[in-house]
């Protein structure tokens, strides 16, 4: 049952009716799944997010009260899963880069849409492959999840002058891969990038 | 179209997961609430969440308000608008050991809280649509919220740190960081007040926060937050106010002293290392 309760007010009254955590599940379970599917696959993406509501749910104690949004929260504990997995980001990201071809779509006339909506595409994923992993969730977490600096500084645990500075750094180096004077070619972009 | 115009472009048509794959999440889910699991420990403090998300509001029509706008200033911020923005500063401060009391209405959603400005911050409060808002309290060692259905208090352990939930507290960040300006002068059901505006992360544009703070006192007297849908959603502060903690006062702050008959469920489980009922 879906109520208009806040996140903050249906994880507190979880904590003495386990079941009321559905409704967080209701609420954000689709949006965790697509965020991950854009990051790591479908595949992987669907083990991701459920494992994501298991470990938000187990964790529901340490849940701030006051924090009515629990998008944060959720993506934190999503970045902390697809962290484990940056090898195969980084790997599906590079795959991109140099065939054209994303191997996160499986849908072949999908895939030519796409190609063709984002010419920039190879070299995005290029350039989203040789950023540090910290720098890359930072990045995404803004782009994709929607989340403010704040909001992704309470996501990851580090300090909001830190956010900035990550994604500051993470849109300069995007910027200078995809400007016509910084491209560089698809093979020495992904060389680069590490996940600390 | 920039970088990050390009990056959300990026893989942007990544289907939803269909029904089969979001059943087999949900059974995950299922199996893990029937688990006998301990929670985690408590350790990490989160910061404040960003004004919007702070006030829960949706997205809806806005309330009708008697707005008119005055004359703008038109043009940078000179030394009578740093002034009036340190003014909005200082009356935003909260003093320590007394109690913040904060009531916004608007489109349809009430939050009306209590929170001691100094450690442990307990609060009581209910934010939420209009009469279907839930009451919860917290304090250094229990989260507790009130079930008008039953007229039950269900109480739980929490060892979680709690904040100060001052709803006006990304404002007044804002005024600190020099993020505000001063747009001109404008009415609001009578009352005389300065009209500020806040820069998001995208600057200063037409969907960033504005309030309303009284000419006299600089206390706010509404926000105006636009939504991406184009609406505007308005809020009215229908009390900011310092309460000295005096016992009487504190009594605001209790589920038990504002509903003397109810009955006090005490889960001594959840919400530290228990079992899930």
């Amino acid at each position: 049952m879906q109520t208009d309760a806040s996140d903050a007010a249906v994880i507190v009254s979880s904590l003495i009716d386990g079941a009321r955590f559905g409704e967080i599940f209701d609420r954000h379970f689709a949006e965790i799944n697509r965020y991950l599917s854009r990051r790591v696959g479908p595949s992987l993406a669907d083990e991701l997010a459920a494992e994501t509501f298991v470990v938000a749910f187990r964790s529901r104690g340490r849940y701030d009260p006051l924090a009515d949004d629990a998008r944060p929260w959720l993506f934190g504990i999503a970045a902390n899963l697809a962290r484990r997995h940056w090898r195969t980001e980084r790997r599906r990201l590079r795959a991109y880069a140099r065939t054209g071809v994303d191997p996160v779509c499986d849908d072949a006339a999908e895939i030519d849409r796409r190609i063709d909506a984002l010419a920039a595409g190879p070299q995005l994923a290029a350039a989203l492959a040789s950023l540090r992993g910290g720098e890359r969730e930072v990045l995404l977490l803004f782009a994709w999840a929607d989340l403010s600096y704040e909001q992704i500084s309470a996501a990851l645990g580090i300090p909001a002058g830190t956010v900035r500075s990550r994604l500051s750094r993470a849109r300069a180096h995007v910027r200078e891969l995809l400007s016509p004077s910084g491209q560089l070619s698809v093979d020495r972009a992904t060389e680069g990038g590490t996940n600390e | 179209m920039n970088d990050l115009d390009q990056i959300r472009l990026f893989r942007a048509h990544v289907e939803p997961p269909d029904a089969d794959r979001v059943a087999a999440a949900r059974a995950r889910l299922l199996s893990a609430q029937y688990d006998h699991a301990p929670a985690a420990r408590r350790t990490r403090v989160r910061s404040r969440p960003a004004l919007a998300a702070l006030l829960g509001v949706p997205a809806v029509g806005a309330v009708v308000v008697a707005l008119f706008a005055g004359a703008l200033n038109g043009g940078g911020a000179g030394t009578a608008d740093a002034a009036i923005i340190r003014h909005a500063d200082a009356a935003l401060a909260p003093p320590p050991n007394e109690i913040l009391h904060t009531k916004l209405e608007g489109d349809g959603f009430v939050a009306d809280w209590w929170q001691l400005t100094s450690p442990p911050y307990s609060f009581l409060g209910d934010k939420g649509p209009v009469n279907a808002a839930p009451e919860a309290a917290a304090n250094a060692t229990t989260v507790s919220y009130y079930d008008p259905a039953t007229n039950t208090i269900h109480v739980a352990p929490s060892a979680k740190p709690v904040a100060l939930n001052d709803p006006l507290a990304e404002v007044r960040q804002a005024l600190q960081d020099g993020q505000a300006r001063v747009l001109g002068n404008a009415d609001i059901a009578g009352v005389a007040t300065y009209e500020i505006q806040f820069a998001d992360k995208n600057g200063f544009d037409s969907q960033s926060l504005i309030a309303y703070v009284d000419q006299r006192t600089y206390r706010p007297i509404m926000l105006s937050d636009p939504q991406r849908n184009g609406t505007i959603v308005h809020l009215r502060v229908m009390a900011f106010e310092y309460l000295p903690a005096t016992t009487e006062n504190l009594r605001s702050l209790s589920l038990t002293a504002r509903h003397p008959t109810a009955r006090v469920v005490t889960d001594p489980a959840a919400g530290s290392a228990g079992t899930v009922k």
